[in-house]
């Protein structure tokens, strides 16, 4: 059989040797470097909680918020956040529905990281508002005595929505794909409870071929669903943005631009992931130079779409001839948060510009810090959309500075923490590649003729 | 009817009803289609008693029995859950005149400062909950300052004084009971009226009653003597006017009778004498043309009080003048004989005056020569401007007034300044009509001023002063040291007092006293007019009135008067009624006021004998820095220091809270190489104190200032911390004090002091904003709008421009508010109006540093032109109560929502808090509670709030509702009357005001319904001038704002 592309299974493995590596970090115990990393992520996250919980007490004067900035380290945490989680989605299911094959040693993870994700952006639009006792339960649409309703107009609300939606649809999607696997692992636990807990969830997959033919149309439909979310989502949290009067703000390209830019921080995040998790349980031959090279390439793409952006806004600043939204560009660049936009443009336009070489791209030290430039650049984005809009709008007399503060720090470190607890407890009790999938490239590549309807 | 027919009435409509029900398909006329069921026969699930159920059953139903029972195990579950009940008590027998939920309104005399305003106060169920002034009240007609305002909270403030302390000076007080103080005080009284003691009592300016009453306890002793004493008040005005008209008085001046005012550093809008009465006249004279004052009157002929300033800071009368000219203090003098001498030189001078001939005048204004004075006082071609000025002064000989005076300008030339107004105001013929001499009993045999109370060191430290009496004053911190010096040599010293204060730390008994709105007083804030002070709610503690102490001591030599109440009400029937008709002192409590003809204003000839007091001119060759004190218009003297409302209003020049600043001009900032927030110790021979720089456009490069009241030692928790005391940098020469003029030297300490500023930029960007031109060019084209980038403004007059969403639809009133910038001071009484009226919480000095200050409503101030001479241009801003507001559609709880009135509501009950309506808001007036600022009025502080007002809870986002509850009052009044348009109520137009409009000095502020026509709301916003903030934004606010117009002269625009 003819190769269209070079090889994603290194080393020679086979079906086995695929059950073996992929399940051996989830059956024996864990390691001194896992426990490491979990008590950092639990203290982190305990961290976040404590400070949180301070607040929740308080009030949220604690942070650096004022009346000028009434959005700040929380918001840009949120669209991070969300936006992280695109790369899951467009690997899980765009690249499957294109028949990228190479998807397949890394959609697990980079579907769990979306989920995980989302569920660390999920945070902040509930703690980030004055009373989240009352906005968790009315931002939500449900009927009531008092007849009292959403307004469908407002963003927040789509947002609700759109991230709801997007959550629910990649949780199930994720979780489909898992099954053949957990039952995978279900067959091969010798613990009863392991055995029972695995049984329960692998909802009885027996692997016949009635259970790959639902399977296999059931993973295509929701691929299909997910589809249109990557370009959705964001694209509706951009909204809270464009759809205000804020200078800065209100501008047509935030929708693709939002995207773009997800979809870039999405795989700086995947091969940051990736990079260690290949490491830490030496699943080198099955996320091989090869996948990661591929991310690298569309974090190029996608940074040069997100740096076309940039210069789009000036223009269109420019060209808009309004005094008002030209001064919010010109202080975003040279204001008193200069620096945090040019944090931004070196991270997100300069550093990925090294991958125009090959062997840049496949440097895995170098990619890796690549990718950390690119989530912290990706962070300044966000910070420089919601902070330098708002900090200076529309009456001189209301101009501000914003100062986050250590709770601002610390509930976002402690967001990490969460994050990287539901990551760690991801890669200790599921498999970290979709073994079932890569079995099917396996035998492709070893051309046995028998290929999983794909 | 009987039970019988009523049960069978019942039934049958019963019937009727079923019948109904079970033919509801076919309908048998439009009732039917439309239920018109007579309400009380309607068919509803409670309409039988359910006991009747089980009664009239024989057996009970499975289901029946099922349903009661579960609605038993219900209510038995819920009625454990239910929170406790909290019994009120209520009125027993109600009070007559209390209505609960109605305000009663009594009219009183603001103890703000001595200007003696009159003010109304609204009680609820008994409780004073707002000052405002008094419309009936010649002085103020209805407004009031923002010290005036906030006096409601000194009423409830818990650091008052709650009882008499006693103690020695340096132990530890005690508190004591009223017999046991008396018994010791009055003991030690008949001592010292034994043995020829001398006995003082020092006071502020006290009104005529209160004087006798002093003078009658007084002569209980050989030696004894009453002072009085304004620590703000120029004292050399009386001096000067005795020097220069024999008669030694407080004149009354008449700005709305002035063309011309020339203000030599005396900040008359904003501290000086009688601001809200000045304010109101002055701004009477600035009005122009509109639909309101003359449909006819054109913009081309329209003309304007001018207002020239020279000072030495920048003050709210400066930041207003049309022409200002920063000086050093002390230069006021050489200015005004400088215009002496063009005056005299001109030819137009009225030739009736005897003065121009004089000799003296004439060797004494040789040197004055306009060159020499604009070359040695800095200011570029400042002798065309003097000249001009001279011109302009006989052009409107008899229509112009000139002032002097004021802490600023108060240097060791003050007297000679105050001579020199009085020359150039005789000159040209100003006395007897833009100035009314005081014809009454003036000050002749009053100790008044720091002359007197110099006197009294002076005896205090030979040790002859037995007792002192100190009220209503505090020299202890307004003359320190000297003051605290000479009290430590008195063997007696009563201090009777709100609060504890600096002077009372040195007394060997602190009196409470009643908070003014607690006590009976009166004030003559010019001859003639009397205002009386009624109490309007008991006293709070145990207090005692000081007039009823010393009744209380000078029993035994006169009759025994009861209380302070007879002896006022006697006072006031013989000696201002003059008439034992009772009506006269029921009317006076009504009104508040009483106003007797006054006598015939005298007529006064300037004494050339004054003139000596003069000297020729010379040039001080002095470039040294020098040092100008100031008067904040929140601060004032310092007396309103623990006032959390004062503390946290803006200064309108430097937009500062809680603390002063040392003022310096840029370029001098540069020189010094020091920026904004840099720690300086200014120090002079005798004193040295640290100050955070603010740098401020305006001010002379040689110039550094600060504002007095502030450093409070001994006040309470919120003035205790605030600022720092500038009271001792003031120089005593013999007997005479100057706040100003004293050489200093800066150096730098290297400390950083975060001033806590409302506003950090102040400059408009040439955005559709603000607007302000000249007269000349609003005479060409009152529309005219130069500021602003014209591609920000809409192509044409109301540009209708389209919007997202479907427009509202107003079918009744529509609620609007047009200010006219023209005649906003900025003085900040709207915004403590405001703040008390709507329960706006003070967030203190760390939040507003984090720009969290709560104010719905703010004043912006704008600077234009060099820093050297900026024009300053206020504009309050609050809730534009947008017609297309960008905060309703992102809300997504739809807390904030807009009403069938225009109204932009905010529904705190709903709101969540996720401060997006705040982002979307072009105007940045709404207000979030980062914290649950109620919790902070503590104990008697929750008297204060507004009962028709929420008070808001943390996490909740709030702003201006155009004081809905006021509109929601006046609309159920006007339903009342019957007055009814769409089912509401139908408010006349000025039936209702908002608080800001209500105590606007200036009128500024107007309110009313856009959708009549005729209101005038609706014409000032159809006015030419007329223009919205960010009108391109298509936000159609409500609030129109009138272009400022500056009386510039053509050529100097």
């Amino acid at each position: 059989m003819m190769r269209m592309h070079e090889i994603l299974i290194a080393g020679g493995k086979n079906a086995a040797d695929l059950d073996e590596d992929v399940a051996r970090p989830v059956e024996r115990f864990p390691t001194r470097i896992w426990w490491a990393c979990f008590l950092s992520a639990v203290a982190a996250f305990g961290l976040g909680a404590l400070l949180a919980t301070d607040m929740f007490q308080r009030g949220l004067g604690v942070l650096g918020l004022n009346i000028t900035n009434g959005w700040g380290v929380f918001i840009v945490n949120f669209v991070f956040w969300v936006g992280i989680g695109h790369a899951g989605t467009l690997i899980s299911a765009i690249l499957y529905l294109f028949r990228q094959r190479w998807r397949t040693g890394i959609n697990r993870t980079a579907e769990a990281m979306t989920i995980f994700a989302v569920m660390t952006a999920l945070l902040f639009p509930v703690i980030h508002t004055g009373r989240p006792w009352y906005a968790i339960f009315w931002l939500i649409p449900y009927p009531n005595e008092r007849s009292l309703w959403v307004n469908f107009r407002s963003p927040l609300i789509w947002d609700v929505f759109a991230v709801g939606t997007y959550f629910t649809i990649s949780l199930v999607f994720w979780f489909t794909g898992l099954i053949p696997d957990l039952a995978s692992l279900r067959d091969r636990a010798k613990h009863p409870l392991r055995k029972a807990v695995y049984t329960v969830l692998s909802l009885g997959w027996r692997g016949s071929s009635r259970n790959w033919l639902h399977y296999e149309t059931a993973y295509l439909i929701l691929a299909g669903l997910s589809t249109p979310l990557v370009l959705s989502v964001h694209s509706v949290v951009s909204f809270d943005f464009a759809v205000s009067s804020v200078p800065g703000w209100h501008t047509t390209i935030f929708p693709p631009y939002f995207v773009a830019g997800a979809i870039f921080s999405g795989f700086a995040m995947v091969v940051t992931l990736l990079v260690i998790t290949r490491e830490v349980f030496g699943l080198k031959d099955y996320i091989t130079l090869n996948h990661l090279e591929k991310m690298n390439k569309i974090m190029l793409a996608t940074g040069m779409m997100v740096g076309y952006a940039y210069a789009c806004e000036f223009f269109i600043a420019w060209y808009s001839g309004n005094a008002i939204e030209r001064f919010a560009l010109t202080n975003r660049a040279f204001g008193p948060y200069a620096w945090a936009y040019w944090i931004m443009v070196a991270c997100n336009v300069a550093v990925p510009q090294i991958f125009w070489f090959k062997r840049a791209r496949r440097n895995i030290p170098l990619m890796f810090i690549v990718s950390l430039f690119v989530n912290i650049g990706m962070w300044f984005e966000r910070f420089v959309i919601v902070v330098t809009s708002l900090h200076r709008d529309f009456l001189p007399s209301s101009w501000r500075y914003y100062v986050p503060t250590f709770y601002d720090w610390g509930i976002t470190l402690g967001s990490f923490g969460w994050f990287f607890i539901w990551f760690l407890l991801f890669v200790r009790f599921l498999p970290v590649i979709a073994m079932s999938e890569v079995k099917a490239v396996i035998a492709e590549e070893k051309g046995d003729g028998h290929v999983a309807v794909a | 009817m009987n039970e019988d027919t009523k049960l069978k009435d019942h039934v049958e409509a019963r019937e009727a009803v079923s019948g109904l029900i079970q033919h509801w398909q076919h309908w048998r006329g439009i009732e039917d289609f439309e239920s018109k069921v007579p309400s009380d026969e309607k068919v509803t699930e409670f309409d039988q008693n359910p006991f009747d159920w089980i009664r009239d059953s024989t057996e009970m139903a499975r289901r029946e029995f099922l349903t009661i029972m579960g609605a038993g195990v219900a209510m038995a579950t819920f009625g454990c859950a239910r929170r406790p009940v909290h019994k009120i008590i209520p009125y027993v027998i109600k009070p007559e005149e209390v209505t609960p939920g109605i305000a009663n309104w009594y009219a009183t005399t603001c103890g703000g400062c001595s200007a003696g305003c009159g003010a109304l106060v609204k009680t609820r169920e008994g409780r004073p909950i707002k000052v405002e002034g008094n419309p009936k009240h010649p002085l103020n007609r209805g407004a009031l300052c923002a010290r005036g305002q906030s006096s409601i909270f000194d009423l409830y403030d818990p650091d008052r004084l709650k009882a008499p302390l006693a103690g020695s000076r340096t132990g530890k007080r005690r508190q004591t009971t009223w017999a046991e103080a008396d018994e010791a005080i009055q003991k030690r009284f008949k001592e010292l009226a034994a043995k020829k003691g001398r006995v003082r009592v020092l006071s502020g300016r006290q009104g005529p009653a209160s004087r006798r009453l002093v003078s009658e306890f007084l002569s209980i002793f050989s030696d004894g003597e009453h002072v009085e004493y304004e620590p703000l008040f120029d004292d050399e005005i009386i001096e000067a006017r005795r020097l220069c008209f024999g008669h030694p008085s407080i004149p009354r001046y008449r700005f709305d009778r002035a063309e011309l005012v020339i203000s030599l550093g005396a900040d008359f809008l904003g501290t000086w004498l009688s601001p809200v009465e000045f304010a109101r006249d002055w701004a009477g004279g600035r009005k122009l043309p509109n639909a309101l004052n003359g449909p006819n009157a054109l913009p081309v002929k329209a003309t304007m009080t001018k207002l020239i300033s020279f000072e030495p800071t920048l003050t709210v009368t400066g930041s207003n003048a049309d022409e200002r000219f920063a000086i050093r203090p002390g230069d006021e003098l050489k200015i005004a004989l400088a215009l002496a001498h063009e005056v005299v030189a001109s030819a137009g001078i009225r030739s009736g005056s005897s003065i121009s001939k004089s000799e003296t005048l004439v060797n004494v204004l040789r040197g004055y020569t306009p060159a020499s004075v604009a070359k040695e006082i800095g200011i570029t071609n400042g002798d065309l401007a003097l000249r001009r000025f001279a011109s302009a002064l006989v052009r409107s000989s008899g229509r112009s007034l000139i002032i002097g005076g004021g802490p600023q300008s108060q240097t060791s030339h003050s007297l000679a300044l105050q001579i020199a107004v009085n020359l150039l105001n005789s000159l040209l013929g100003n006395e007897g009509v833009t100035i009314e001499s005081d014809a009454g009993a003036g000050f002749a045999d009053r100790k008044i001023g720091f002359s007197a109370v110099a006197k009294l060191i002076a005896e205090m430290n030979a040790g002859s002063v037995d007792a002192l009496i100190v009220h209503g004053t505090n020299p202890g911190y307004t003359i320190p040291r000297l003051f605290e010096d000479a009290l430590k040599k008195v063997p007696l010293v009563i201090v009777m007092s709100e609060y504890e204060n600096e002077t009372s730390r040195h007394a060997d008994y602190v009196l409470a006293t009643p908070h003014s709105l607690e006590s009976w007083g009166e004030a003559e804030p010019r001859p003639g007019l009397r205002s009386i002070q009624q109490p309007v709610i008991a006293p709070i503690h145990s207090t005692r009135a000081f007039e009823d102490s010393i009744l209380l001591w000078t029993e035994g030599k006169r009759p025994k008067a009861s209380t302070w109440y007879d002896y006022l009400r006697t006072f006031w029937r013989n000696d201002v009624f003059k008439s034992d008709r009772e009506s006269f002192w029921e009317e006076t409590l009504r009104t508040g006021v009483f106003e007797s003809t006054p006598a015939p204003a005298k007529r006064v000839e300037f004494r050339n004998s004054a003139l000596d007091r003069l000297g020729p001119y010379a040039g001080t060759g002095n470039s040294g820095l020098v040092f100008s004190a100031y008067a904040k218009v929140s601060m004032y003297d310092g007396r309103g220091a623990n006032n959390v409302l004062l503390q946290e209003l803006p200064e309108p020049t430097s937009a500062i809270t809680w603390d002063n600043s040392l003022n310096v001009a840029p370029s001098l900032a540069k020189k010094l190489g020091v920026s904004e927030n840099d720690v300086l110790e200014l120090s002079t021979p005798d004193h040295a104190a640290e100050l955070p720089v603010h740098i401020q456009p305006g001010l002379h490069p040689s110039v550094v200032s600060a504002a007095l009241g502030y450093g409070r030692r001994s006040v309470g928790k919120i003035g205790d911390s605030a600022g720092v005391d500038i009271y001792p940098f003031m120089t005593v020469k013999g007997s005479s004090r100057f706040y100003s003029g004293q050489s200093v030297q800066l150096r730098k300490t290297g400390k950083i002091y975060r001033l806590a500023s409302t506003q950090w930029h102040a400059v408009a960007e040439k955005r559709p904003i603000i607007n302000d031109i000249t007269l000349a060019q609003y005479r060409k084209n009152p529309a005219a709008s130069i500021h602003t980038e014209p591609e920000l403004r809409p192509a044409r007059p109301g540009q209708k421009l389209p919007t997202l969403w479907p427009e509202h639809v107003y079918q009744g009133q529509r609620w609007g508010m047009a200010i006219d910038l023209n005649s906003c001071i900025g003085c900040g009484s709207c915004v403590i109006a405001c703040q008390v009226e709507n329960n706006v919480p003070a967030v203190g000095r760390e939040l507003v540093r984090n720009s969290r200050e709560m104010h719905w409503l703010r004043i912006d101030r704008y600077f234009s032109g060099t820093p050297e001479r900026p024009d300053v241009l206020f504009q309050p801003m609050l809730c534009q109560h947008c017609g297309n507001a960008p905060c309703e559609p992102v809300c997504p709880v739809l807390a904030s929502v807009h009403n069938d009135e225009g109204l932009n509501l905010q529904v705190y009950n709903r709101c969540v808090g996720t401060r997006y309506c705040e982002n979307n808001c072009p105007y940045k007036v709404r207000r979030f509670n980062f914290f649950d600022y109620w919790k902070s009025y503590k104990t008697t502080m929750n008297l204060a709030w507004n009962p028709d007002v929420t008070v808001r809870s943390r996490g909740v986002m709030e702003k201006c509702t155009f004081c809905v509850h006021r509109i929601k009052g006046a609309q159920d009044q006007a339903k009342d009357k019957g007055k009814v348009k769409n089912g509401k109520g139908y408010v006349e137009d000025g039936a209702m005001k908002t608080a800001c409009e209500q105590t606007c000095p200036t009128d500024a502020i107007v309110f009313g319904d856009l959708n009549d026509p005729d209101s005038r709301v609706s014409k000032l916003s159809r006015d030419p001038r007329a223009f919205r903030v960010l009108e391109l934004q298509n936000t159609q606010p409500s609030i129109s704002y009138l272009t400022k117009v500056r009386n510039k002269d053509d050529a100097h625009a």
